[in-house]
Order: C-alpha cells, then structure tokens, then sequence
C-alpha cells in the first residue's frame, strides 16, 4: 500500500477545526464547531471515526484527560494535530488551492 | 436528568462496539453532554449514529483481513508439496525415539509446515500493508504463539475428525498429516489462525491500543520489515536443500542407509494410502537395522501395530514344524527314509503311509493332497469350508482327510502341501511324546528366545494378537477375517509371532541352538525343484537372486500375510509381517532381499 497519505474531506474539515479550536480539544466541540460551520449536524460517532483514522495515519496525537462524575467515570480524551499533521494540512492546501487557482470558471458559477 | 437504565444500556452497547483502549472517550462525551440538558433523543440518535460508524469500521478493516487470509490458506497445498516433504524426509536420519518422544517428531512433521505458513502469512501481510505501524515485541510474539497453538490444536482435530482407520493420534505417523484430505481440511483452520494472528499482531487491526513505537526513518521501518521477511528464508533454504536430498524414487539398490530411508518412506507411503499395515524388521550380523510397525492392529479399538504386535504368521509355522522334525532326526527318534506308518501305524489310508516318508513329507513331494482348494482360482475346497471349525486337533484332520489316496508316486515331484505337515506334526508327537505344542515350546519356542510365539486358539483371547483385515472373499471393504480362520494354528501354519521372536528364531538356527550344523545346512539346501526356479529344502525355500540366496519362507492367507527370509549366507536377515491380505509382506520381502543382494556383494 502506498507510503503517500491523502486527506479525505471530512478528515481535512477535523484537521481545520483542531487548529481552529487551538489544539487539545475533543469529541464534543469539534463536532459543534463543524455543525457551525457545516450548518448541519455532524455526528458525535463519525468524529471519532476520523479521528482514529487520523491518529492511525499520524496526523493527530490524543491523550488522555479527566475522568469527572458527570461523565461516568469516563476519561476525556483529547487531540492534538502532529507535525506531520500540520505537515500535510500546508501540502493539501498547496494543492488544493493551485487546483482552484487554475480551474477555468464553471458554469452557473460565481467564479 | 436522571441516567435511566436504557440509558445505562445504550452506553455499554457503545462502550463495547470500541476497542479497549477508546472505549469511554465518546460515550463519555454523550454522558456530559446528557447532564448538561442535551435532549434524550440527541442522545440516542448519537449512539445508535456511532455504534453503526463502529461496526461498519470493523466489518471493513475485518474484510480485508479474511480476504488476505483466505486467500493465503488456498495456497496451502503448493506451500506442502514444493518444500515440506523435503524437510520432514529430511528429519528420518535422526534416530527413533521410544514413546513418548517417538510422537513428537511426527508432530513437527505435520504441524511445523503449516505454523510456518502462518507466519509466513503474516510477514507477507506486513510488508504488503505499508501503511501499518509496529507493535510491540511482546504482542508480536503473542500473536504469532497464538497462531501456532492454533494451528497445532486444529490439526489434532482434524486428524481426529478425519476418522481415518490408519489414524491413531497416540501413536501419529508423519504420513498422517499426508492424507490428501487432511491438506485440504486444515486450509479453514489455517485461514483461521491467520486471521487471529493478524488480528492481534497486525497494527492496522481494529484493537488501537498497541503501544507506540520509537520513531523511525521510513526506510528504517521498510528495512525492519525486509529483516522480518528475509528471517523465514533460512527455514525455506533448508527446506529446498532437504527437498534435494530426499531418497530418490525407485531406488533398488544402495547402502544400508538408504535402504531404511526408502523403506521408511515406502512404508509410511504405503501405509497412508491403505495399502500396508503390519511390521517389518531387518537385521545385519543379527543386530537390527530396521524395526517398524506401521497401521492399526485393531482398527476397530483403534490399536496400533508396534513390533510387539503378534501377527499371524501362516505357512511361517512349517519352518518350525522342520526344525522340530530334524531334532528328532538329529537325536535318532526319526528316520527321514522312515515311512508314515512307522509312526503313525493306525493311519486310516495304509497304502499312502506306507508308500510316503518323513523325508518327503518336509519336502512337499508325498503327494498327500492339500486340506485347502488346490484350483487355482479356488481359495477354500467345499471341503475345507465344511469342516473347518471341526477342525480343532491333529487327529480330526486325519479322520476327515486321512482316507485320500496318493495324488501321484511319492518322491516323483513337488507339490505343496499343507496336509503333509500337518501329519509331521502327527509324527513329532509320536516320536517325541510330546504334545505337538507343548513340543514347540519346549524344544524350539523357548530354546530360541522365542517369548511371543504361539499357536492359541482364534476364539481364546492372545494379548497384542492383531486383527486380520481382508478384502479376498469379494467383499471391497477390509473387514476382520474371522469368517476364515482356522480353529487355531497348526504344524502347517495358523500360528503368531512377533518381528522380534522370528528374528530371535533366525538367530537360534544360525547360531545352531536349534539343529547342529549339519542339520542346518541340511534344512537350507534346497533339496527339490518348485515351479519358478526356486528350491525347497526341509521347510525353508531357497531363492537364487542376484548371484546370492535367500532362505526362508511365507505364510499367506485371507487377512494375513508373513515372509522371513535369510540372505546373503545369513548376514541379513528380515521379518515382515502384515495383517492384511497377501502379497503384501511378501512383495515387501522381495523388495528388500532384491536390495540387499543386490548390494552387499563381499
């Protein structure tokens, strides 16, 4: 399987809304904040879901937080994204944007 | 909010869709958000949300590991054939061990090839998902461990499962992993045990929570992964060396050595595919070289031959009848030139016993007639069939078949037959006083060393005396030859006798404990023409082969099959006994005294 890691969407969209909610933030909030942006609902299970993926690939690192009454004993556990992370985020957005840059203008489109 | 106890269930429900180490982490989340006043149906609809994410997570990541693992498992069969008989084979020059250790090598045999496959499996799994990252040493192993138990426990089921009759799992062969079914069989558990390795080993597997390693350079990561590739090689260049220097097929000459290489390998061909069952032993300058037991000795109770099985010998038992009949030569109670009636003088047929002699009647030429069919296609004369569990002492043999004429002049020419010693047993008894038995074992039996040798009746119970299995009355499946047998043995044959006690009996008349040296060189001479270029002497046949000879005789019947034989002036002697119909033994026995003729020329 090849050493090349791509970012999928929804992956690139929790990359952005870590670095939006400056780092060692979890499940909770960064599904509010992609509802926000998103304007619809995001699911807390699909969050999560991303977020092992991108662990996985070494793009994020969690660890372990408070485990508080309210939350049944249960520890939070907070991300962070890597160097790697950060890493391809600029590399995404290079490509990404050079595609937009060059994309002729698309019908019915405001350019 | 109150936690209710459906909400209390849907958290546990999510809480073991996710692996250890998560687990807690969103439901978690769920649960605070539940207190800060999140509405109940947010609630669920999030659970039910993740739990289908979680499942449907695992389903993928498990796809690709049954897909990798099944396809693997059906390559099984080419793994065995390209580079594991080689290696097993391989593993015959070492020395067998006794019980229990005999099992263990058996064991690696059958189990080793496929745990390496395994393994194998999971090394090419690694390198070919570069995406993962390493666990640690401790998971690695456990999970490799737990592949190999796996499959160790597999294979004994299967084994056990396969219900074959040669199958014993107290006493396994190599060739019982051999079975063609048995391949194909272990594939699932294979398949299985791949899975489980990869599962617990492989770091792209559902479970997270492996502990992370140093950071590495790419290409140290690809390099280590090389290294764990490249570690299998040196099992499979033993395997390919071994491969080449397996006996070669179709050998009939050679050393020693190699003699017992191809035997064992023959054998225990031979035995997994059904076609031998018994034991077999070859001794030089009267030491062993070769003792084997192969098949089952009772396949119903699922006992194995050993070389302490006793088989039933047949027409073995004329050797001793002839050692018994020229002791009393030897010590002048019998004449050779004397004729039947001189000790048998109530001998209902006056004219054969007078005309026929002792000299004769070990030699096959008295033309008394047969008890069994003389017709070449016919096993059992009607007669035979009629009376043959009447047929329980020496004497009842007389009164039923005593009354027949001569077949042809007496001396005139050979023909074989049973009938004529069963009447030197007649005549040993006379001579000696004796019984015939109690004669056997006191004067041949235990002179010899011979501790298992007997004559028991069929329908009295004889330890280690095996079963019979036959197919020659038409029927296409072995089954136990009772339906056949005689009432017990009889100077003609009918008795048992183990590997060990014939080559203690070889020994004895060797070593002249039995006959002093006259009588014995007498016994091996040779001294009438059979069909087929081959001669008789006093109860042994002597075989011309390769410019050398061979003494000795056979025995065969429905369900039994025996050939003892002398070679090359006695320095080889061998014994193969088999409980299934004849020629088995005795195409064996031709094999072998073809090879050592044909090798030891001094």
């Amino acid at each position: 399987m090849a050493e090349q890691k791509f970012l999928g969407e929804f992956e690139l969209m929790i990359l952005l809304a870590i670095m939006r909610l400056e780092n060692d933030t979890y499940g909770v909030p960064l599904a509010r904040e992609l509802s926000e942006v998103r304007g619809r609902s995001v699911s807390l299970g699909s969050v999560y879901a991303a977020l092992d993926r991108l662990e996985l690939k070494g793009l994020v690192k969690s660890t372990m937080g408070e485990s508080t009454p309210e939350r049944g004993g249960r520890a939070k556990r907070y991300f962070a994204v890597t160097a790697d992370g950060i890493r391809a985020l600029h590399e995404t957005r290079q490509v990404l944007s050079g595609l937009w840059r060059s994309l002729p203008p698309i019908k019915g489109e405001i350019a | 909010m109150k936690r209710t106890q459906f909400v209390r269930l849907s958290v546990w429900l999510l809480d073991h869709t996710e692996s250890a180490t998560k687990r807690g982490r969103l439901s978690g989340d769920l649960l605070e958000e539940l207190e800060g006043g999140c509405s109940a149906g947010w609630f669920y609809h999030q659970v039910f949300t993740a739990v289908l994410i979680n499942a449907l997570t695992t389903a993928n990541r498990c796809a690709r590991l049954v897909a990798f693992a099944a396809g693997w498992s059906a390559l099984y069969p080419l793994w065995r054939t390209a580079c594991v008989g080689g290696l097993t084979y391989s593993m015959d020059r070492y020395r067998i061990l006794a019980w229990p250790w005999s099992s263990i090598l058996p064991l690696i045999y059958g189990v080793l090839p496929a745990v390496l496959f395994v393994w194998l499996g999971f090394a090419t799994y690694t390198v070919l998902s570069g995406s993962m990252s390493w666990r640690s040493a401790r998971e690695l192993s456990f999970a490799l461990s737990t592949g190999a138990s796996m499959i160790f426990a597999a294979s004994l089921v299967v084994l056990r499962q396969l219900r074959h009759p040669q199958i014993v799992l107290r006493d396994l062969t190599r060739t019982d992993f051999f079975l063609v079914d048995h391949l194909y069989f272990i594939s699932l558990p294979i398949a299985l045990s791949l899975l489980v390795t990869l599962w617990i080993g492989a770091s792209d597997t559902p479970r997270v929570g492996r502990l992370r390693r140093k950071k590495t350079s790419r290409w140290g990561m690809r390099l280590a992964r090389m290294a764990q590739m490249f570690a299998f090689l040196p099992v499979l260049c033993t395997c390919s060396s071994a491969q080449s220097s397996s006996p070669v097929p179709g050998l009939t000459h050679g050393t020693d050595e190699e003699l017992i290489q191809t035997l064992r390998t023959k054998l225990a061909e031979d035995t997994a595919a059904g076609k031998f069952s018994g034991a077999a032993l070859i001794a030089r300058e009267g030491t062993p070289i070769f003792e084997q037991a192969y098949g089952f000795a009772d396949r119903e109770q699922k006992i194995s031959n050993t070389v302490e099985t006793r088989f039933r010998i047949g027409s073995v038992n004329k050797i001793f009848t002839a050692v018994a009949t020229l002791q009393l030569v030897e010590s002048g109670r019998v004449k050779l030139d004397d004729p039947l009636v001189r000790y048998l003088p109530n001998y209902p047929n006056k004219d054969l016993a007078r005309r026929v002699t002792i000299g004769e009647l070990l030699n096959h030429t008295g033309g008394t007639g047969d008890i069994f069919g003389t017709g070449p296609n016919v096993l059992f004369s009607e007669e035979y069939k009629a009376h043959r569990l009447e047929l329980r002492t020496l004497d009842d043999y007389i009164r039923i078949f005593g009354d027949r004429p001569t077949r042809y002049e007496p001396g005139s020419r050979f023909e074989y037959s049973n009938y004529g010693y069963i009447l030197l047993g007649k005549v040993i008894e006379k001579a000696s006083g004796e019984d015939y038995y109690e004669y056997m074992r006191n004067h041949v039996y235990r002179p010899a060393g011979m501790k298992f040798t007997g004559e028991l009746p069929e329908d009295e119970k004889v330890s280690g005396r095996s079963v019979g299995y036959t197919t020659m009355d038409g029927n296409k499946s072995a089954h136990p030859n009772t339906g056949s047998l005689p009432y017990r043995g009889i100077p003609a044959g009918g008795g048992y006798s183990t590997v060990g006690d014939l080559l203690a009996f070889a020994k004895a008349l060797q070593q002249h404990k039995l006959l002093n040296a006259n009588y014995t060189s007498l016994m091996m001479k040779g001294n009438v023409a059979m069909p087929h270029d081959d001669h008789y002497g006093y109860g042994l046949m002597v075989h011309s082969l390769n410019g050398s000879t061979c003494v000795g005789h056979a025995g065969g019947y429905p369900g039994m099959n025996a050939d003892v034989e002398l070679c090359n002036d006695g320095r080889y002697v061998f014994v193969v006994l088999a409980n299934v119909d004849p020629p088995v033994a005795q195409r064996l026995g031709y094999f072998i005294a073809n090879w050592v003729t044909l090798s030891d020329k001094r």
